[in-house]
């Protein structure tokens, strides 16, 4: 019963989101304009559906991060898969236009996985303590040198770009939702989030399991080796994606998950759909209250919302985590 | 029925296991004794195939354990760790229900593994909210939920750890049924009290090596865990219904 008011709620949640993000919006004069307006349609759906299939695949691969690593605080940007991306796709558009042409916004994708899973390998690597156990606090450690060095890549290689290439990229950098998306990279996002999706649910038990430890989950079966390679795989490939589509976003990864288990529970069976739809929602939450506020007309990047609504959520999940909810 | 380890070599960062020959009895409560860092916590998980061994073998049915497909293991080996996780957010009976992993759901196993332990009042909170004993008894039912017919390891590592009196001796006659079912029970424990009231057979370890092994009554004698321990050892009377040999404080 709990349960199904738990859904009830998430599902209500997610509608209102995205009601309110279709309702709001900016004119070109940055002028703020409520209501439902023809004309600005399409731009409007666009946007829903670009933070929608972003916030799904950043809390779809916060969601499984968490799980294999028995880490609340694991997520996209947090273990720098996302500024892994970030400095990859950098990178690539770096030595696209020293060739003389520019990356294909296909590629970034592609692109974008290779560095977060980059990043991922180099997280694990060094969270690992003695005995090869990972060490939930190392592991976060690490991601967040992980981060910022891949911060800094970005931020040389934008600097390395003629002004017109870099401020694009500066731009996408700060993370935005964009009303007019590539089609092909949205489809992309929304495939890798319908993938997951329907993968997670079949194997949520295994994914269950993983949350007990590696003895434990090798002892009922779980094949670990081979799960795991599936889980940095699909996280990288839906970290990149949604990065290539909005840049790269901050605590949407971390929070959509937490949301989801709280409403719906922590069994992978709920927690899949419901971290999907947690992600979309706060996502389009964020886009709404960044056309809400009054700055540059309406124009702020939305990782700057994400950034300063999620810090906190961190600092109060810090605090849970210290205090053994969430043991290892 | 039994369990073989032949020659088995684990080595561990600067921690050397072994090689340890020996032979779990089925239908018996078999204890793994000895000093921290002795290599109990060692030697378990490589008879469960959790940790990949650098010499030898662990044969159960006369197949080597590092052969088994996970599937196969699973339905012949269950474990207990000495720490169990507290997942995020899974309740009680997700937890033992997960014991049934690779086997099929069955309703009846969770809510009969779960009775074995007494936690059916638990079945709906998280684990998180459950104390350390109680965790523990969660753990010990989902390895119980995943013993069927073909399951002929049961190890548990430090399972009274966190138990009352009560459930210690509850649990040995849960071990004990489990043993009766022509199952290898083996146990790595400092409770000597509950080894001694449950087990039937015993294994010192001291420093990675097997320093003896056989029946408990003629294996774990007052004057062999004095020497094990390096320190005395006197026979208690009357905790069960043979003489047992604890630490004189």
């Amino acid at each position: 019963m709990k349960r199904r008011g738990g859904w009830l709620a998430l599902v209500a949640l997610a509608c209102a989101c995205v009601v309110t993000r279709l309702l709001v919006s900016r004119g070109i004069d940055g002028a703020l304009a409520f209501g439902w307006n023809l004309d600005a349609a399409s731009w409007r759906v666009g946007a829903v559906l670009s933070a929608t299939a972003a916030g799904a695949a950043l809390a779809l691969a916060g969601l499984l991060l968490q799980g294999m690593l028995r880490n609340p605080l694991a997520s996209p940007f947090v273990l720098g898969l996302s500024g892994g991306a970030q400095a990859a796709v950098a990178i690539a558009t770096l030595v696209a236009w020293k060739a003389g042409g520019s990356l294909p916004v296909g590629a970034q994708a592609a692109v974008g996985a290779v560095g977060a899973a980059a990043a991922l390998g180099v997280c694990i690597a060094f969270g690992r303590a003695r005995g090869g156990e990972i060490d939930p606090v190392g592991l976060v450690l690490a991601g967040v040198v992980v981060a910022a060095m891949a911060g800094s890549v970005a931020s040389l290689c934008e600097w390395l770009l003629p002004p017109a290439d870099r401020s694009a990229l500066a731009a996408w950098g700060f993370g935005r939702v964009p009303e007019m998306p590539d089609r092909a990279l949205l489809g992309s996002v929304l495939a890798a989030v319908s993938v997951t999706v329907l993968a997670g649910l079949s194997v949520w038990r295994h994914l269950d399991a993983m949350q007990l430890g590696d003895d434990e989950a090798r002892s009922l079966g779980v094949p670990l080796v081979g799960a795991r390679w599936m889980v940095v795989l699909v996280s990288s490939v839906l970290a990149a994606v949604a990065t290539a589509l909005c840049g790269p976003l901050a605590f949407v990864g971390l929070v959509g998950p937490h949301a989801a288990r709280a409403l719906v529970g922590g069994s992978h069976r709920n927690s899949v759909m419901g971290a999907a739809l947690a992600g979309a929602a706060l996502l389009c939450l964020a886009d709404a209250a960044r056309a809400l506020v009054p700055v540059d007309g309406g124009r702020l990047p939305v990782g700057v919302i994400c950034a300063l609504a999620g810090g906190p959520a961190f600092l109060v999940l810090l605090r849970r985590g210290a205090a053994g909810v969430w043991k290892p | 029925m039994s369990v073989h380890a032949h020659g088995l070599h684990v080595r561990l960062g600067a921690f050397e296991l072994g090689p340890v020959d020996l032979q779990v009895q089925a239908s018996a409560v078999t204890a793994l004794v000895g000093p921290n860092g002795g290599g109990k916590t060692t030697l378990l998980r490589a008879m469960c195939g959790l940790v990949e061994p650098s010499g030898g073998t662990v044969d159960v049915d006369g197949q080597a354990v590092s052969s088994l497909a996970a599937v196969h293991r699973a339905r012949r080996i269950a474990f207990v760790p000495q720490r169990p996780a507290v997942p995020a957010g899974l309740s009680a009976r997700e937890v033992v229900a997960l014991g049934r992993l690779r086997l099929g759901a069955s309703v009846a196993a969770v809510d009969g593994a779960m009775a074995a332990v007494g936690i059916e009042g638990l079945a709906s909170r998280p684990m998180h909210a459950l104390s350390a004993g109680q965790v523990h008894r969660v753990a010990v039912a989902r390895a119980l939920c995943q013993c069927v017919d073909s399951t002929r390891l049961l190890a548990l590592d430090e399972p009274t750890s966190a138990l009352d009196p009560v459930w210690s001796r509850e649990l040995a006659r849960v071990l004990r049924e489990v043993a009766a079912r022509g199952v290898c029970v083996i146990v790595a424990t400092h409770d000597l009290a509950f080894a001694g009231a449950c087990c039937d057979h015993a294994v010192l370890l001291t420093r990675g090596q097997v320093a003896a092994a056989g029946p408990w009554s003629r294996t774990a004698t007052a004057a062999s865990l004095a020497g094990l321990f390096g320190t005395p050892f006197a026979d208690a009377h009357g905790l069960a219904d043979r003489p047992i040999a604890l630490p004189r404080w």
